[in-house]
């Protein structure tokens, strides 16, 4: 098999809103890719139907020999494809009614079948390395959105998916811990797990990207190494957007 | 006041508190059972069966519970009895007691309004909590028994603990079907002598302690549900 994820001309549209006319990437095992745009770019959709939270129109999605057809597919592959993926969401998502724990431990419980003092085991020592230790029994509403973050990394990481997603994972938070989410996702990238990221956080994208796809208008503009995306973008619209973001310090630099 | 009748009429009417509670937790018990399904089934939107839901709940809702009671209490006899000649039994319909149909009754009221109470604590758990069961790999049912119907019952507990006062109070009701329920057994009590002042006197007692206990232990309950919740708790 020669690429984890494939995605292959999805279009998607919200009413009269196309959203993404069409899209097309094949990711590597390893490869961490980082989707940048403008917002309305359509790269958080474009993350949403790689699992089917939003179901695309035309095209197709491939995870690990999982693939599921837009026009034509069957609930249990939807479900196939899902447990091949895990993700990891800007509002965190944590289930409200469970403790940290138990949001760690539920998807190897319910979804995989694990007995549960052997998924609790599993959970802790995944709470532990994203450093959450003491938090095992907290609920979601008494941690920060920092911790909270750090805890839907660990959901998504126990089911040892063959893809992670990571909608926006920094946007919804304090700007003071933006930095230890980042770190725990820079740790999780070094372990060689196939990684997709929509961020905004060029630092990052430069720092742990393998790929750098940059979006606009629902489709790619643009996509190489960081180095080449992020220094010397090729596509005026790849220009105009970095020196929006970095205030034109790229330019300079270059 | 007749203290002496009270003395004796008093424990008659604590007697009857049996039958009432037997049609409060009966019609309660299936009644929300069912609210819960027509809630889903709503929600799913299945065809057909979503817009039959939707009817009989606005249907249930406008009419008054007794006119509810005096149809079930009537007309499911006869409906009975000829349902049973038609597949060839002969149903010996009056020997069905009163206790039935009003339970009936209240039980389809219960449904209707539960369903809309439950409707509106599942509509009131984020999207993204069906969200993130999904990204994990959960099908639907997993979804709803494991993450999104914990929270919607802490929502509904408030709602649901007003039904349940409300439903102990509409039993009385049964009494215009010859139920010998709490308000029936005072009422006959208080005819021969005219006591009916005491009569209600006493009713009124039971029926705040009944309402009082019940609220003190719904309190307790969501309390309880809700405790993944940042905020304060509910006075018990």
């Amino acid at each position: 098999m020669e690429y984890m994820v494939q995605i292959d001309h999805i279009h998607k549209s919200f009413g009269d809103n196309h959203v993404l006319q069409g899209v097309s990437m094949n990711i590597k095992k390893g490869e961490v890719v980082v989707i940048l745009g403008p917002s309305g770019s359509g790269k958080t959709t474009l993350l949403r139907t790689i699992n089917f939270l939003d179901a695309a129109d035309e095209g197709s999605i491939t995870v690990n020999e999982a693939r599921v057809d837009a026009q034509k597919h069957s609930k249990a592959q939807v479900l196939e494809l899902r447990k091949k993926t895990a993700m990891v969401f800007q509002n965190y998502n944590l289930f409200a009614n469970m403790t940290i724990l138990q949001n760690v431990m539920e998807g190897l419980v319910t979804v995989r079948k694990f007995k549960k003092s052997d998924a609790e085991k599993m959970s802790m020592e995944i709470l532990d390395k994203v450093g959450l230790s003491e938090k095992y029994h907290c609920y979601p509403s008494q941690l920060s959105g920092g911790q909270q973050q750090r805890a839907g990394i660990a959901r998504a990481l126990i089911l040892d998916p063959d893809v992670i997603l990571f909608d926006e994972p920094t946007s919804a938070l304090d700007p003071e811990l933006v930095g230890e989410v980042l770190n725990t996702i820079k740790a999780v990238a070094q372990t060689g797990i196939t990684m997709i990221v929509v961020t905004h956080e060029i630092a990052f994208a430069k720092e742990v990207a393998s790929r750098v796809v940059f979006m606009e208008g629902g489709v790619v503009v643009e996509e190489g190494k960081p180095g080449e995306i992020l220094v010397n973008p090729k596509e005026p619209r790849t220009q105009q957007f970095l020196s929006r973001i970095t205030g034109g310090i790229n330019q300079k630099s270059a | 006041m007749d203290f002496a009748f009270m003395a004796e009429a008093f424990p008659q009417i604590v007697g009857a508190i049996p039958i009432t509670l037997l049609m409060v937790f009966v019609s309660a018990a299936i009644g929300w059972v069912l609210g819960l399904l027509f809630a889903l089934v709503r929600r799913a939107d299945v065809q057909f069966f979503s817009q039959a839901v939707a009817v009989f709940i606005s249907f249930m809702r406008s009419v008054p519970s007794v006119i509810l009671l005096y149809i079930s209490y009537y007309v499911m006899p006869a409906v009975i009895y000829f349902y049973g000649q038609n597949i060839g039994i002969e149903i010996n319909v009056s020997g069905i007691p009163a206790v039935v149909y009003a339970i009936a009754a209240l039980t389809l009221n219960q449904a209707a309004y539960a369903s809309e109470v439950f409707r509106s604590a599942i509509a009131a758990v984020d999207e993204g909590q069906f969200e993130a069961s999904y990204s994990i790999g959960m099908n639907k049912t997993q979804a709803l028994q494991k993450v999104i119907l914990p929270q919607a019952m802490a929502t509904a507990m408030p709602n649901l603990g007003g039904l349940f006062i409300m439903l102990i109070k509409d039993t009385s009701l049964a009494y215009y079907v010859g139920v010998y329920e709490i308000t029936a057994t005072a009422n006959l009590l208080s005819m021969p002598t005219l006591n009916f002042i005491e009569a209600y006197i006493m009713t009124t007692v039971i029926y705040e302690v009944l309402s009082f206990v019940f609220n003190q232990m719904f309190r307790a309950e969501e309390n309880h549900l809700k405790r993944f919740r940042a905020v304060l708790a509910a006075q018990v």
